[in-house]
């Protein structure tokens, strides 16, 4: 018998029946075009974008005490469109059919006879998809609490279900076990992890299991923190999985590797939801990627360990106000400063560090001033970066822009001024 | 006189009974669905056989099955019997599984208000008519050739995919 429904439901696609051309949304494709919306940064010889709004780092700071201000990947977290393959018709639904047929007798056309109506009760498929979200492992130092690794997951069956997730950080193959290991669910509205006051929910188990309706997703980020001692390039993988609850409830397990752990096909009568128009409760069927060999309940992220070749450290030196004082307000000067240094034995290629200024600031024409520039090169204010210098403000990218070129690790840190004021 | 009213009354009887609308032909039509199981043999092979539906999730196929009798007394004319089932909302017609001995099948795109064999049917697709396909399909048509005696029986069948 459940060699029969594993037959039946290892067919029960990803096809997307009520399209012209059935497609079979592979969740590979998905990924790769995940990756291709996520822009990276990390490689030597890059642009180095920052932020220029000095505030949040130094609430970001507070935040991760012990976690100096590192230059950070210029990850953008990709939407979570994932459309991953998903059932269809939503659980509890009916479907009905009836027969209409006309006749004649002695070539008099009778009246038309209606058959009656065949019902049938769609039943609920338990499936989740995880995928991890950082197309590549996030940059962390040595050291570090409260890394963030981005995850998207998704009910791709076909009934609404709260999804019970856990975390093993115990993964094998990887240089390190992060530690410390916290889940945070995406609940105040700004992308990405921020934790503490104001920031995104902790889960906790059978407490927030987030509920999703068919076809819906729900970012979870993984909070850890990093071992000590660790050599340049180490990795370190955190595995995050989600089952339905359902399917937990019924077992009594979230363990893929526990002998209670159900296999697709797998049916609990009266657990699924509501059937449409009465008669109680479907039957939730585990669906295919529960299958051993699926394992898309669960997902990988990774850290490495790849601090200290370039320290971009920005800060607001003062603020000045029309008054005098050194309030936030219209007309206000506020002075930048970036110090960045490379670390003993590397040497940072062609590094150009770019600071977009947000819209509300003005770039105060003159006030750029580089401790350091390359030999030949100065400030050119020009509002343009042209001919050689490339160091100056980008008017129509409204970013400071400072080319150090090559430098090597141990030597005295750049600072890079300049003032902007509040429009 | 007796006699005489009670034989005129067995005459009359005997009209009425001549004006009594003749029996019609009473068809009745049943409709069953069923589940398709799908179950590997030992040796590779993939048998089909019919289940009740119960469970059925998406994905599946079932198989409708519409019965039809002549419930009686006089035959229904060779050619007349004209059954129609519209695809189920959220299922999805399997291309090739209509089936009716005796019968002619055709199929509408167009909720039922044209029927063309399967060959015939066309679909506008960014402006550029091209066959439709089984996914188009909106309604489906059997016309029985034969005369249907009475205690006649027969039936029609079609598969269907949830989506």
């Amino acid at each position: 018998m459940t060699k029969q429904l594993e037959s039946v439901c290892l067919r029960a696609p990803c096809d997307r029946g009520h399209v012209n051309n059935p497609t079979k949304q592979n969740l590979l494709t998905v990924f790769a075009a995940v990756l291709a919306n996520v822009l990276i940064s990390l490689k030597i010889g890059l642009d180095l974008d920052m932020d220029c709004r000095a505030g949040d780092r130094m609430a970001l700071a507070r935040r991760l005490p012990g976690a100096p201000l590192r230059w950070l990947v210029g990850v953008m977290l990709a939407s979570l469109s994932l459309s991953a393959a998903a059932v269809g018709t939503t659980a509890g639904g009916r479907i009905d059919s009836a027969a209409q047929m006309t006749f004649d007798v002695g070539g008099v056309p009778q009246p038309g006879v209606t058959s009656n109506t065949a019902s049938i009760v769609v039943d609920e498929v338990l499936d989740a998809v995880v995928v991890a979200q950082d197309a590549a492992p996030v940059s962390v130092a040595s050291g570090a609490t409260g890394a963030g690794l981005s995850f998207g997951v998704t009910n791709t069956g076909n009934g609404t279900e709260p999804m019970r997730l856990a975390i093993d950080a115990g993964v094998t193959g990887d240089d390190f076990n992060p530690t410390g290991a916290v889940i945070y669910l995406e609940t105040n509205g700004t992308p990405g992890l921020q934790i503490g006051a104001g920031g995104d929910t902790a889960y906790v188990a059978g407490t927030n299991d987030p509920a999703l309706a068919h076809d819906a997703s729900v970012a979870v980020y993984v909070a850890s923190n990093i071992p000590t001692g660790l050599a340049q390039g180490a990795l370190g993988r955190v595995s995050l999985r989600a089952v339905p609850r359902t399917a937990y409830v019924e077992t009594g397990t979230d363990d893929p590797a526990s002998p209670a752990f159900p296999a697709p096909g797998a049916s609990y009568p009266g657990a699924g939801d509501a059937a449409v128009g009465g008669g109680g409760n479907v039957t939730a069927v585990v669906g295919t990627t529960f299958s051993s060999n699926a394992l898309r309940l669960r997902a990988d992220g990774a850290y490495r360990v790849s601090a200290g070749i370039v320290t971009l450290n920005k800060t607001v030196t003062s603020v000045t106000d029309p008054q005098g004082g050194n309030r936030l307000v219209p007309g206000a000067v506020i002075h930048y400063q970036i110090s960045t240094a490379v670390a003993l034995g590397s040497t940072a290629q062609g590094l150009v560090v770019r600071d977009p200024i947000p819209a509300n600031l003005a770039y105060v024409v003159g006030s750029l001033a580089v401790s350091a520039l390359p030999f030949g090169q100065q400030v050119d204010d020009d509002f343009l970066p042209t001919g050689s210098d490339n160091t100056g403000f980008d008017g129509p990218n409204n970013s400071v822009v400072v080319t150090l070129g090559d430098i090597v690790g141990g030597a005295a840190p750049v600072v890079i001024s300049f003032n902007a004021t509040i429009r | 006189m007796n006699a005489l009213v009670r034989t005129l009354k067995i005459a009359i009887a005997l009209a009425c009974a001549g004006w009594i609308a003749p029996a019609l032909a009473d068809v009745a039509l049943t409709t069953t669905v069923q589940k398709m199981e799908h179950v590997a043999a030992p040796d590779g092979s993939v048998a089909t056989r019919l289940a009740p539906a119960e469970k059925v999730i998406p994905g599946d196929e079932v198989r409708y099955t519409i019965t039809f009798v002549n419930d009686g007394k006089q035959p229904v004319d060779a050619g007349t019997v004209v059954i129609t089932n519209p695809v189920p909302e959220n299922t999805q017609y399997i291309g090739d599984s209509a089936f009716g001995s005796g019968t002619t099948i055709q199929f509408s795109v167009d909720g039922g208000k044209t029927f063309h064999p399967a060959n015939e049917l066309t679909v506008v697709r960014d402006g550029v008519k091209t066959p439709a396909t089984a996914a188009d399909y909106t309604t489906i048509r059997w016309v029985f050739g034969p005369a249907l005696a009475p205690g006649g029986k027969s039936y029609v069948s079609f598969n269907a995919r949830l989506k």
